[in-house]
C-alpha cells in the first residue's frame, strides 16, 4: 500500500526539484545578463528583476522544498532524537507530520483560491511596463499541496529520524 | 496577550524540541499564535500572502547566487587546490599545515559563503598530510573544524546576506562590515595556534622539506583564475558600484565557466553541483518564507513594543540586555543552525535591541560571530561533526582539540563587542 504512494510523491519531487534547478540556472544567467548588459553596454534587460524575484525565487521556494524535506534537508533540532526514536508507534514524528500536513493544506487552499482570483483578473504589476503576475501565484499552492500530501503520507507511514552524523555525512 | 505570546513560544520550542523542522515549526506555532491574537481572518490574510510576499525578493537572490558560486567552484576541485598552493608556500614553517589551512579557509571563505563546505574541503585535503606529518589528532581536527567557520564571516558571508535579508539592513554594508571582523578572526586563529605549539611543541612537527620556488609557482598556475574571481569580488562588494546580488550571479556564471573551460567539470558535476545549490537554497529560502509568518504574529502580538517599554522603564543598562541577549544566542548555539537562530530570535531581538539605538550593522556582525561559534560546540557543532565523517576521527576527540580556538572566539567576540568601530570603520570609509 505505501510503496506506489511513496513513488508516486518521490517522482513528483523529481520533477518539482528539476524544475526549481532550470529555474536558478536561468536566475543566474538572466541577472548576469542584466548587470552586464547595464554596465557594458548601457542596455539592461527589460523585465529581469521582475522575472526573477516574482517568478523564479517563487519556483525555487515552493517547488525545491518539497524534495529538500524529502531528503532530511530541512534544518532540525536534533538532540533529543535517541529519546524520541523509542516513543512507541512512532508518536512523535507521526505528530510533526500531521501538524504540519494540516498547516500546509490550510495554506493549499486559500493560497489556491488567491491564485485562481489572480487568474480570473489577470493581475500584473503597476506602472510603465506591466508586468503580469498571476502566473507567479501558482506555485505556492502547487508546492504547498505537495507538501501537503507527503506529511499527510507521513502521518500513516513515518519515516525514521536522522542522526546529526549522518545528516552530515549526507 | 502576553500569556498568548508566551504559550506561542512555548509551542514553538515544543515543537523544535520534537523535532519539526526549524521552517515548519515557525509556520505551525506563527499560525496557531495568530489564531489566538487576531482570530481567523488575520490568520488566512497572512498564511496566503506572508509566505509568497517574504520569498518573491529580488535581494533574497543575492542567497542562491552566492551558494551557487560556492557549489561550481567545489565541483571545479579549486576549493582543495587553494589548500594546496597554501601549503606549498607555508608548510615549511612549524605548524605550518595548519597556518596553510588558514590560508586556504580565508580564501575558501572569500569565494564560498557556506562553512560546512569550507570544513569538508579542508580537512580532506589538509588532514592526510597533517596525519602523515605526525601532528597531533585533536588539534589538527580542531583546527581544522574551527577554520572552516571562517566562512560565515569573511565576505560574501551567507550568515550576514541572511541577517540582511530578514532584519532589512544593507546588505552591502554588512558585507564590507565583515572584512575586518574575519580578517580579526583569521589572525586570531593563527594566534591561537602559535600559542598552543609554544606550550607543546610535539603537537605540530616541521615539515620535511620547502618546497622549491618553481614548485610553488607551479601551484598558483591551477588557481590564479580563482584568485582574480575573489579579488573581483572584493573590489565589487568594497566599491559598491554593482549590487551583491549581481556579484553572485556573475560570479557563479565566472565560476561555471572557469570550471567548464579548464576542463574541470563535465556535465555529471555541473548538475549535481546545481542540485546542492538547487536543495541547499530551498532549504534556506523555506526558513524565510516559513518564518515570515511566525514575524507576522510577533508584530501583530505587539510584543516587542511592551519588551521595549518595560525595559526602558525599568532603568536597566541597554549593555546588560545586549549581554544577556548574546548568552542567549550562544545557548541556542549549543543546539541549532546559525540561521535557524537567526531567524529564530531576530523577530523578537532586533526590533528591541535596535530601539535601543544599537547599530543594525554592528548588531549583524556580532550576531553572526556569537552564532558562528555554536559551529564548533557540542553537542551540536555542525562543523566537528563534519570533519569527523571526512577524516574518520571520533567526534569526542575533535571537540576535546576545539576548546583553545573556543577560548580564542570568545576573546574575538569581546573585542568585536568592545570596539564597534572595529566592524563600522571600513563601511563608512567605503561611502556607506
Amino acid at each position: 500500500m505505501g510503496d506506489p504512494i511513496a513513488r508516486l510523491l518521490a517522482l513528483f519531487d523529481t520533477i518539482f526539484m528539476r524544475i526549481a534547478q532550470i529555474s536558478l540556472f536561468v536566475m543566474m544567467l538572466t541577472i548576469s545578463a542584466d548587470a552586464l548588459g547595464r554596465y557594458l553596454f548601457n542596455h539592461p534587460l527589460q523585465g529581469g528583476y521582475e522575472f526573477n524575484s516574482l517568478y523564479l525565487m517563487v519556483i525555487i521556494t515552493f517547488l525545491g522544498t518539497p524534495a529538500a524535506y524529502a531528503q532530511g534537508g530541512l534544518v532540525r533540532l536534533d538532540a533529543l532524537n535517541s529519546v524520541l526514536s523509542r516513543i512507541p508507534w512512532q508518536l512523535s514524528e507521526r505528530l510533526n507530520a500531521a501538524l504540519g500536513a494540516a498547516v500546509f493544506a490550510f495554506i493549499t487552499w486559500h493560497s489556491g483560491l488567491e491564485a485562481i482570483e489572480k487568474f480570473v483578473s489577470r493581475d500584473t504589476t503597476f506602472g510603465v511596463i506591466q508586468f503580469p503576475i498571476y502566473w507567479s501565484f501558482v506555485w505556492v499552492p502547487v508546492g504547498c499541496g505537495m507538501l501537503a500530501l507527503r506529511l499527510s503520507y507521513e502521518t500513516f507511514y513515518p519515516q525514521k529520524r536522522e542522526t546529526v552524523l549522518e545528516e552530515a555525512e549526507a | 496577550m502576553t500569556m498568548t505570546v508566551v504559550g506561542t513560544v512555548g509551542f514553538l520550542f515544543l515543537l523544535l524540541l520534537n523535532g519539526t523542522s526549524v521552517a515548519f515549526a515557525m509556520l505551525i506555532s506563527g499560525a496557531v499564535g495568530l489564531y489566538f491574537t487576531g482570530g481567523y481572518y488575520p490568520l488566512v490574510g497572512i498564511l496566503k500572502n506572508a509566505p509568497y510576499e517574504h520569498v518573491a525578493s529580488y535581494t533574497l537572490t543575492t542567497v542562491p547566487m552566492f551558494i551557487l558560486m560556492a557549489e561550481f567552484l567545489t565541483a571545479g576541485r579549486y576549493t582543495r587546490d587553494l589548500f594546496s598552493a597554501s601549503e606549498k608556500w607555508l608548510g615549511h614553517f612549524k605548524g605550518g599545515i595548519a597556518y596553510s589551512a588558514i590560508a586556504g579557509g580565508v580564501m575558501l571563505a572569500a569565494i564560498s559563503g557556506s562553512s560546512s563546505a569550507a570544513a569538508a574541503t579542508l580537512s580532506s585535503a589538509a588532514y592526510p598530510e597533517m596525519r602523515r606529518l605526525g601532528y597531533e589528532t585533536s588539534f589538527s581536527t580542531g583546527a581544522l573544524a574551527v577554520i572552516g567557520t571562517l566562512a560565515i564571516m569573511v565576505p560574501p558571508s551567507i550568515g550576514l546576506v541572511f541577517y540582511g535579508i530578514i532584519t532589512e539592513t544593507s546588505v552591502g554594508k554588512l558585507l564590507i562590515a565583515g572584512f575586518v571582523p574575519g580578517a580579526l578572526t583569521a589572525v586570531g586563529y593563527a594566534l591561537a595556534i602559535r600559542m598552543l605549539i609554544l606550550r607543546h611543541p610535539e603537537i605540530a612537527p616541521h615539515s620535511e622539506t620547502r618546497a622549491p620556488l618553481r614548485e610553488r609557482m607551479d601551484s598558483l598556475k591551477s588557481v590564479w583564475p580563482v584568485l582574480i574571481l575573489m579579488a573581483a569580488i572584493v573590489i565589487s562588494i568594497y566599491s559598491g558600484v554593482i549590487t551583491p546580488t549581481e556579484i553572485g550571479a556573475v560570479g557563479a556564471l565566472m565560476a561555471l565557466l572557469l570550471s567548464v573551460l579548464m576542463g574541470r567539470v563535465g556535465i555529471k558535476a555541473t548538475f549535481s553541483a546545481l542540485a546542492n545549490a538547487t536543495r541547499n537554497s530551498a532549504m534556506i529560502l523555506s526558513i524565510i518564507a516559513c518564518a515570515a509568518v511566525f514575524g507576522a504574529f510577533i508584530t501583530f502580538s505587539g510584543i516587542t513594543q511592551d519588551v521595549l517599554t518595560a525595559i526602558q522603564s525599568s532603568g536597566i543598562n541597554r549593555y546588560i540586555v545586549l549581554l544577556s541577549v548574546l548568552a542567549l544566542l550562544l545557548v541556542l548555539g549549543f543546539f541549532l543552525d546559525q540561521l535557524a537562530i537567526l531567524v529564530l530570535t531576530m523577530p523578537l531581538i532586533f526590533p528591541l535591541l535596535s530601539g535601543m539605538d544599537f547599530d543594525a550593522v554592528w548588531l549583524g556582525i556580532i550576531f553572526v560571530k556569537t552564532a558562528e561559534i555554536g559551529l564548533i560546540t557540542p553537542p551540536k557543532g555542525l562543523n566537528v561533526f563534519i570533519v569527523s565523517s571526512t577524516t574518520g576521527v571520533p567526534v569526542g576527540r575533535i571537540f576535546r582539540g576545539v576548546w583553545p580556538f573556543v577560548l580564542a572566539e570568545f576573546i574575538i567576540l569581546a573585542i568585536l563587542v568592545a570596539i564597534p568601530g572595529l566592524s563600522l570603520w571600513l563601511p563608512e570609509i567605503a561611502g556607506f
